[in-house]
């Protein structure tokens, strides 16, 4: 019981409340400055389970009246293109284009406008409403026809322009005078826009270097293009040495072109890589590189130090295989100094490794800074008492180098 | 509220007033569990119907949040979301009581030696007798008159949209 009568109790202040503050308990957002006066009489603009009606604005401002007096019969003093674009519109339309609740900030229409609400005659003439938004430029002097040639009814821009309905003669510069930039290579060039850039976008533009005259320096057009490194600081002006006119990459580079005491890393600093092989190596980079292109380079292992290590070097180029994991720091018992591969290393050759041989190579290989010594006593079955009494009794007495006679490591062979 | 967001950038905000929809007729799922204990439902097993009660509740919150759309308009229909908030919180407590009496009931009838499958005339019988009734009572005390009151304020903010809108702008 108790409970029905907080719960009557609480509807009734609720009911209360909303009847008395519906513009704080209710309104969805403050109406803009002129209808501030209405905020709280919401039955102004709202008819009961109807919502806001047209015939409700309608009743304050006549069609007819629009922007020629306001809503006291007041003559404006200023009028504009309000006039004849509500004229054109149907009575009950206020509500499609006209909202409110947006704030005090909101003047006008805040709802998208929909072009396809408005009668044909006067989609059709765009200037009835935008003659005032119309740019004063030498293109929009020629388009005397509907902006919707070029433009779409939801934004100005992004906006379609058919170049082929100019008349043949026209000059480019008579519409894109405020687009031509101001470096030397435009200014240098014509009226004709057309000789480089095409009607569907500045860029990608071609331009003909041949048409240039031969006394013209690369540098008077292309100036900001030059890089600020050591390498472009001590070229001339005469860019095409190293590159073509049909882009800056690829280039080519002369090196006898330079003095013979230049030295390799005043122009290529930045190139050295910051390993162990390059951090020892000296500034003179042809030693191992050619003047082409880095790869391939060539290295003389006569020059490394006898005691130098090839791991000290090849650390990083060393494969993480089982094969590779038990080898020595030796790299030159199978590795040439030419390249990794080929490397003179096949088992079978010497010795097969069947199913009875699948030992790890320490168990032949005891000496591991020499992988060409080997034994054959490291397993139970070939002692030397064993070896040296079965070969007695076939009578050979020269048995020390097993791979002689047992390459297949069978016993028969 | 990214769901509100992405809403707005699809520029479907409409559906957020059909989400207001779905989620009070989920509040009204809700109700069948009290239905169901007032024997207006006269049959079904009590558990299946909290179980509704409590993700029918779940899912409402959810809805009725993205309609809410996080925006500071106006006062009544902020209160409302603010008091679900709440009553969901409550629903929340109640379900943790509930959970301590089941347990509670279950080592009851394991010290009693009971080892037969669930009973429901059992376990109402061990549930008036158990120690979380007090609780799970005074705790009705506080969440009965909560949903009252969303209900009120609910129905005020419904009848007061259909009063003052425009069925032609749902569309």
């Amino acid at each position: 019981m108790k409970l029905v009568i907080l719960v009557i109790a609480f509807f009734a202040i609720v009911v209360g409340l909303v009847l008395a503050f519906p513009d704080y308990l209710l309104n969805p957002g403050p109406l803009m400055q002129g209808h501030a006066h209405i905020e709280k009489n919401c039955l102004s603009c709202h008819r009961p389970f109807r919502g806001a009606l047209a015939m409700q604005c309608t009743s304050c401002h006549k069609p007819e009246e629009i922007g020629i007096k306001n809503v006291k019969g007041m003559a404006l003093l200023r009028k504009d293109s309000k006039i004849s674009f509500h004229r054109g519109l149907p009575a009950n339309s206020c509500i499609g284009c006209h909202t409110d609740h947006k704030g005090r900030d909101s003047t006008r229409a805040v709802r998208a406008f929909k072009h396809e609400g408005i009668s044909f005659d006067l989609r059709a003439n765009c200037n009835s409403c935008h003659d005032v938004q119309k740019p004063k430029d030498k293109l929009h002097d020629y388009a005397t026809r509907s902006c919707g040639e070029c433009h779409s009814t939801r934004a100005w821009k992004p906006a379609s322009f058919d170049h082929k309905s100019l008349a043949s003669g026209t000059n480019c510069l008579d519409c894109h005078k405020g687009d031509v930039p101001r470096d030397r290579l435009h200014s240098s060039a014509g009226a004709n826009c057309s000789t480089c850039h095409g009607t569907s976008g500045w860029k990608p533009a071609s331009f003909d270097h041949k048409t240039v005259a031969s006394a013209q320096r690369c540098l008077d057009c292309h100036k900001g293009d030059v890089p600020r490194d050591r390498l472009h600081s001590s070229a001339g002006a005469n860019c095409s040495t190293c590159h073509g006119t049909s882009g800056w990459k690829p280039a080519s580079f002369d090196h006898k072109s330079l003095a013979s005491g230049t030295n390799c890393i005043d122009c290529h600093k930045g190139d050295v890589p910051r390993d162990r092989l390059h951090s020892s190596a000296g500034a003179n980079c042809s030693t191992c590189h050619g003047t082409s292109g880095w790869k391939p380079a060539s290295f003389d292992h006569k020059t490394v130090a006898s005691a130098q290590r090839c791991i000290d070097c090849h650390k990083g180029e060393v494969p993480k295989d089982r094969l590779h994991s038990s080898a020595g720091a030796n790299c030159s018992t199978c590795h040439g100094t030419m390249a990794w591969k080929p490397a003179s290393f096949d088992h079978d050759r010497y010795f097969r490794l069947d199913r009875d041989h699948r030992a790890s190579c320490s168990t032949c290989h005891n000496d591991s800074s020499d992988f060409k010594k080997y034994t054959c006593y490291g397993c139970h079955e070939h002692t030397a008492s064993n070896i040296a009494s079965e070969h007695r009794e076939e009578g050979i007495r020269n048995y020390q180098n097993c791979m002689r006679c047992h390459k297949s490591g069978s016993d028969e062979d | 509220m990214a769901l509100d967001y992405l809403l707005h950038q699809l520029q479907i905000e409409l559906a957020g007033r059909y989400l207001g929809v779905a989620g009070t007729i989920f509040f009204l799922l809700s109700f069948l569990y009290s239905a169901r204990k007032k024997q207006i439902i006269p049959k079904g097993p009590l558990k299946r119907f909290l179980q509704l009660h409590c993700h029918a509740g779940w899912i409402a919150t959810l809805l009725i949040l993205v309609h809410s759309g996080i925006h500071f308009n106006a006062f009544l229909p902020w209160a409302a979301t603010v008091l679900m908030m709440i009553v969901t919180a409550s629903g929340h407590v109640g379900q943790h009581l509930v959970r301590r009496f089941r347990n509670e009931a279950k080592l009851k009838k394991q010290q009693l030696g009971i080892l037969t499958p669930p009973d429901d005339a059992l376990d109402r019988q061990l549930f008036w007798n158990a120690v979380t009734l007090k609780a799970l009572n005074q705790w009705r005390m506080v969440h009965m008159p909560l949903v009252a009151f969303l209900i009120i304020l609910t129905l005020v903010h419904v009848v007061s949209i259909l009063f003052f809108s425009n069925r032609a702008n749902w569309m």
